[in-house]
């Protein structure tokens, strides 16, 4: 109760700044708050807290919960420029911080009205932000294709809902999962549609291939910042509440007979999702616009982790996330600095990088190739506990077509490596940035080193 | 009254909003008039909420009706913001038409 308090309670003290002139208090109170969203989470790993029956703060709620308050710290530190360019900033802080409330609801529901709540509550700011840029077309048009699209999925989500609260009764994820042993007639096939309906909805929202063909324009629409909060806090909010559905309702009925086609279902999809994702971003010249189809490739890993229903698949979703998150955010840094200077997003505006500035060169190279799952670096490891997963469940030419899709992704991040590191630059201008945001850079490429050399450490931090 | 809408059978309902959700669905896909596709997004999502209402009816249980009213909010909600993405639209490119939007490609 205390995390959606505070978090709800940031949003507003963003909105009232704005009243009474004191907008430069946001920032730090926001970056407190997140803290002490982190520090609250993990005072209460354990405790199992249920907000009415309708949220339970279980250890998986709470893992991401501090999973996207430390990456949302990560981004409101990686934008602030993004907030400093903007001359109404405590709209865009609260918008933020209300779809952030969002993923809260997502990664704790017990109750599907929750689900379609947290659902909304995730999306309807971000279609905002996606627009933020007015006089641009081209984030009106994203803004207006998130929208159109969200909306029309949400469409199918909220039919989903309705069928399966046809079909059993209630909207409590138990009830539905203990349903499962009842016998039925057409209760049964409406259960069928609806958990079909909805996880479709969600597949939309974690753009996942066949559902992915809006993820592209609207991040390459979308200002530079917002696309780094879709492709990681919104990827989170979307992957949590999966997660939960799948764990908790999709897994107890894919054992009966009439529904033990999901799992293949969702075998495929994230197979699709990966090879897709990578093949396609292997074409790319806009560095953006690679980054948002290599986002739907780790999508893809990240369901095929899901789809395993392993014990362990708590920790290899959060990892997997923790991973790729930072990975992201460092690349899309290093761009929006980059991309401000020349004005242009080409893989030939990282040309000759490392001369002009090397701190950002290696930090890029970093992300990348955490991205791109080189040992030592987190994404490494991210990839192996869930292709070991994969393996284990005796799934081993789904391993095989997926390292191959990762071994593309391997090379089209290593063209920008080679493009910063061995071609000469177009631009000689060196890029200045400044003391603090160069050591808080060293920091988190520091923190995707560790997490990737001591992957126990982590686990035993949370679960 | 009351006896022939107790007396409808609930098949019925589900193939009535099944039908208004079609409609809904094939006016987002087909209609190039932006504002005819929110109207059309509504459509569904008030199909939806028949459907709701005839099932919480049906099992007797109130949690669909109230389901209903969120619903409802977060209709309002997602059309106040889709209108005014719309407006911001109109004022760059001076046109409703959705075909207008096709800057961003592959």
């Amino acid at each position: 109760m205390k995390e959606l308090l505070l978090l709800s309670g940031l949003g507003v003290l963003a909105l009232v700044a704005e009243i009474i002139n004191a907008r430069k208090l946001i920032y730090p109170f926001v970056i407190f708050g997140l803290l002490l969203n982190i520090g609250l989470c993990y005072h209460d790993l354990g405790s199992n807290e249920s907000i009415y029956g309708m949220l339970r703060l279980d250890n998986a709620a709470l893992a991401f919960t501090i999973l996207f308050s430390v990456i949302a710290l990560v981004w409101f530190i990686m934008a602030k420029n993004y907030f400093s360019d903007e001359t109404n900033i405590s709209d865009h802080f609260s918008l933020v911080l209300f779809s952030l409330v969002g993923v809260f609801l997502l990664s704790s529901y017990t109750h599907l009205s929750m689900l379609f709540l947290g659902v909304e509550i995730l999306s309807i700011p971000v279609y905002i932000l996606a627009g933020s840029d007015k006089r641009n077309v081209y984030s009106n048009e994203a803004a207006f294709k998130y929208f159109l699209l969200g909306a029309f999925a949400s469409g199918f989500l909220l039919l989903g809902i309705v069928m399966v609260y046809g079909g059993v009764g209630s909207f409590y994820i138990t009830q539905i999962a203990a349903s499962a042993l009842l016998p039925y007639g057409l209760s049964e096939k409406l259960v069928a549609i609806g958990l079909v309906l909805i996880l479709f909805a969600f597949a939309f929202k974690m753009s996942a291939v066949p559902f992915h063909f809006w993820a592209p324009d609207v991040y390459t629409g979308a200002p530079t910042s917002i696309t780094a909060y879709m492709s990681t806090i919104v990827k989170i909010g979307a992957i949590a509440g999966f997660y939960r559905l799948y764990v908790g309702v999709v897994a107890v009925y894919a054992q009966y007979d009439f529904f033990s086609s999901y799992l293949l279902i969702f075998l495929i999809i994230a197979l699709l999702t990966i090879v897709v994702g990578n093949v396609i971003a292997a074409s790319q010249s806009n560095v953006k616009r690679l980054l948002a189809y290599s986002s739907i490739g780790h999508a893809g890993f990240i369901i095929l982790g899901i789809a395993m229903i392993s014990p362990t698949v708590n920790f290899t979703t959060w990892y997997y996330l923790l991973a790729y998150c930072l990975a992201n955010i460092l690349t899309f840094w290093v761009l929006i600095i980059v991309s401000k200077q020349d004005n242009a997003e080409d893989i030939s505006v990282f040309n000759g990088l490392v001369k002009r500035n090397p701190i950002l060169a290696g930090t890029m190279t970093v992300g990348l190739l955490s991205m791109a799952g080189i040992p030592p670096l987190g994404g490494f490891f991210a990839k192996y506990f869930i292709l070991l997963d994969v393996i284990g469940r005796g799934y081993m030419m789904i391993a095989i077509i997926a390292i191959l899709a990762s071994l593309i992704g391997v090379y089209y991040y290593f063209r920008i490596i080679i493009a910063m590191f061995a071609k000469n630059p177009i631009q000689t201008a060196t890029i200045e940035i400044g003391s603090f945001t160069k050591l808080l850079m060293i920091l988190v490429s520091c923190l995707l080193l560790a997490i990737g050399i001591a992957p126990e450490y982590v686990y035993n931090l949370i679960f | 009254m009351k006896e022939v809408i107790i007396g409808i059978p609930i098949q019925w309902y589900i193939f009535l909003s099944i039908a208004l959700f079609c409609i809904g669905v094939l006016g987002v896909l087909f209609r190039r008039n932006a504002i005819v596709i929110f109207m059309c997004i509504e459509l569904m999502l008030n199909a939806v909420n028949l459907l709701m209402v005839a099932f919480s009816r049906y099992l007797g249980d109130t949690g669909g009706q109230v389901f209903v009213f969120f619903v409802m909010v977060v209709a309002a909600a997602e059309v106040s913001v889709g209108l005014a993405i719309l407006m911001m639209i109109y004022r760059n490119t001076k046109s409703t038409d959705i075909d207008t939007l096709n800057r961003l490609k592959w």
